[in-house]
């Protein structure tokens, strides 16, 4: 457990003295959802009717895009073998990272979100339901990123497959993810569809990491 | 710094290829505690894979590798405290000072001895507080090496450790080794400048 | 006796002779279940009161369907045991299958789309969460193959892809109990049920012969192209070589 927590504050550490890159992602979330109003229509009616999966899509593009950073630069300094060698468990080295990554790039996210579904004209009692549900989506969505960064970290034309690689494994996430928000905006219960992404969430921690760190063995052999 | 296992370091009939190439096969050797091997061998080779499976990192085609009576891919976590592996690479993250980099090793390897001490050694006291990224190559192949002294173990594998050292810091080094083996610990390490730890080695593994 | 009869089978001479020595009688079963089938299915099985002679798209696209599940999950299987055993021959089947699962989910899907058309008004319905978690075996599949495509070493090749399978097998028993959890165009299960089917005998009939005989036929394609891999494998070794030299590949 220690060792979980100093790997994390490292990795904390690492990514904050990196601030700028913080906040592409972010950045790409806002362009991403922007886009869309100029591509569809920007009268109200329809903006309401696509917010729900605007949302949702430009968030899981934006974790995406994130994914780069998670392992490439351990594995560029050697800091990668280092970890492998450690003395700790690596699937414990791997949910650290994962977490700390989810706190650099989804928490943000998850903390902007409302403003873009209020330009979407969403209402406003829809957004705890939302930001509920982003908080337990975008830790699942790191998770499975991880294992697309962790198979492709170690090739030189890996990158642009990541998405590849991922996104179909995504498909339940979005699903439920736009469910409980299209609850919510009806102004129903949205509890199924969050129970749901719970479970799926504690699925991923509990494989996630497992998986990832067999591709990151993989990838360093 | 002396190792917790008895019987030292045997690798017995390793074949490694890479790619479609066979880098070499039938290769087996032994070392006791306290002795060190060195591995030399014109460029591609094979030195660093040679180096990667004995740390392992990476498996062999076929064979395998034991150190005391474990084999080294049966290796639990906490025994993993026993090995030391420096690669080409660093390790060392650019955007920590190299204080930091070290204590960050420290704690997770438990290590004994107090970075400000092995700082001072590495002559880096003065450094140690500014960004890796801004020290120079030698700097950093210092700091990097400087997790040796901090870490107790009962191997070291090093893949040109020497590689961007001035003549103080290969001095500095081939120190550290003479008196690591003194202590009984075992090494493997990978060079082109053999004549630096001319009368320190019992076998030379040339590939 | 269990355990040498399997490390006999992981050899890769003994395991080419085995899939040469059967391939020929694979193909001609599969092609003989498959024309009785198709036999059975277009002539003797009588038209469904509801959708008439349309149904009968039903004796190419399930066995296409089942056939793209059942080769993903023999990929995720071969490959895992590669994995974790480091069997070299396991590894080859997989990267055998996965051309072969693709193509039967496209087929799947194309024979979906075509039959849904006059059937439901449409070639493709998104809210079907069945066909969605189908396109996403296609995907799961494209992604395996670009993997491997991309990584130079193929032993690393080999083991990425390895994990890559066994995290997407999870999708087939999404899809197989999709139509369950949702309501869908896709009715639910027909044959698989604890009440026995719900099909009448001389429609079901056919179907069975037909998804017996396309995965004999998946088997029979299996061992063709498993074939060449093994031999590219060992491309090194004296029997391949020998082999090669005599021309009686």
């Amino acid at each position: 457990m220690k060792d979980f927590i100093q790997v994390l504050t490292r990795d904390l550490k690492v990514s904050l003295r990196r601030w700028s890159e913080l906040c592409n992602p972010l950045i790409f979330f806002l362009m991403v959802a922007s886009l869309f109003p100029l591509a569809i229509s920007p009268e109200a009616p329809d903006l309401k009717r696509v917010g729900t999966g605007v949302l949702w899509i430009s968030a899981l593009l934006a974790s995406l895009l994130a994914l780069d950073g998670l392992f490439r630069d351990d594995a560029e300094d050697g800091s990668m073998e280092q970890l492998v060698l450690s003395p700790i468990p690596l699937t414990i080295v791997i949910a650290a990272k994962i977490l700390a990554h989810w706190l650099i790039t989804g928490l943000p996210l998850v903390v902007i979100a409302p403003v873009v579904a209020l330009s979407y004209y969403m209402p406003l009692d829809t957004l705890t339901t939302l930001i509920l549900a982003l908080i337990l989506a975008t830790p699942t969505l790191s998770v499975l990123g991880a294992i697309g960064a962790a198979l492709t970290v170690g090739l030189r034309r890996g990158g642009p497959i990541v998405g590849l690689l991922v996104l179909p494994l995504t498909g339940p996430v979005l699903i439920f993810g736009t469910r409980a928000t299209d609850l919510a905006v009806q102004g129903e219960s949205a509890a199924g569809p969050l129970y749901l992404l719970g479970a799926l969430l504690a699925l991923a921690i509990a494989l996630g990491p497992l998986a990832t760190s067999a591709a990151v063995r993989v990838s360093l052999e | 710094m002396t190792p917790a296992l008895g019987s030292g370091l045997k690798g017995s009939s390793l074949e490694v290829s890479r790619g479609n190439r066979c880098l070499f096969t039938n290769l087996s050797f032994r070392l006791e505690c306290g002795e060190m091997a060195l591995v030399t061998g014109a460029n591609g080779c094979g030195k660093t894979s040679l180096l990667r499976v004995l740390a392992g990192l990476a498996v062999p085609d076929s064979g395998h590798v034991m150190l005391g009576k474990t084999g080294i891919h049966g290796f639990l976590p906490e025994q993993r405290r026993d090995l030391v592996f420096k690669g080409h690479l660093n390790g060392l993250k650019k955007e920590l000072t190299a204080r930091e980099n070290l204590e960050f090793f420290c704690r997770l390897w438990q290590g004994r001895r107090q970075v400000d001490a092995v700082l001072a050694e590495l002559q880096l006291s003065r450094a140690a507080d500014c960004l890796v990224r801004h020290l120079s190559t030698g700097q950093r192949r210092r700091a990097s090496l400087g997790t040796l002294r901090l870490q107790p173990a009962a191997l070291w594998i090093l893949d040109e450790p020497l590689a961007g050292l001035d003549k103080s810091g290969i001095d500095l080094i081939c120190g550290w080794v003479r008196e690591y083996l003194q202590e009984g610990g075992i090494a493997v390490i990978a060079t082109h400048r053999a004549q630096a730890f001319s009368g320190s080695y019992q076998l030379n593994i040339e590939l | 006796m269990n355990l040498r009869w399997f490390h006999k089978l992981a050899s890769p001479p003994y395991f080419y002779r085995l899939a040469s020595t059967l391939g020929p009688w694979l193909g001609s079963l599969s092609i003989a279940l498959i024309a009785a089938g198709t036999y059975g299915g277009l002539v003797l099985a009588p038209p469904d009161y509801l959708q008439g002679d349309g149904f009968r798209m039903i004796y190419v696209h399930v066995p296409s369907a089942y056939l793209g599940m059942m080769a993903y999950v023999v990929m995720a299987t071969a490959a895992a045991t590669g994995f974790i055993w480091r069997i070299k021959l396991a590894h080859a089947v997989a990267v055998s299958a996965a051309p072969l699962g693709a193509s039967f989910t496209f087929l799947g899907l194309v024979t979906g789309a075509i039959w849904g058309k006059p059937m439901w008004g449409t070639f493709w319905q998104w809210s079907d969460a069945r066909l969605v978690f189908f396109l996403m075996l296609f995907f799961l599949y494209m992604g395996y193959l670009a993997l491997r495509g991309v990584t130079e070493d193929r032993d690393k090749a080999d083991r990425l892809s390895a994990v890559l399978a066994v995290v997407g097998v999870i999708n087939i028993p999404i899809i197989h109990y999709s139509v369950e959890w949702w309501t869908t165009l896709h009715q639910g299960p027909t044959i698989t049920r604890l009440d026995g089917p719900s099909i009448t005998m001389d429609m079901l009939v056919p179907l069975l012969i037909m998804i017996a005989g396309f995965s004999v036929f998946f088997v029979w394609l299996l061992f063709v192209r498993l074939r060449g891999e093994i031999l590219v494998r060992e491309k090194k070794s004296r029997w391949a070589q020998e082999l090669v030299q005599r021309g009686r590949v």
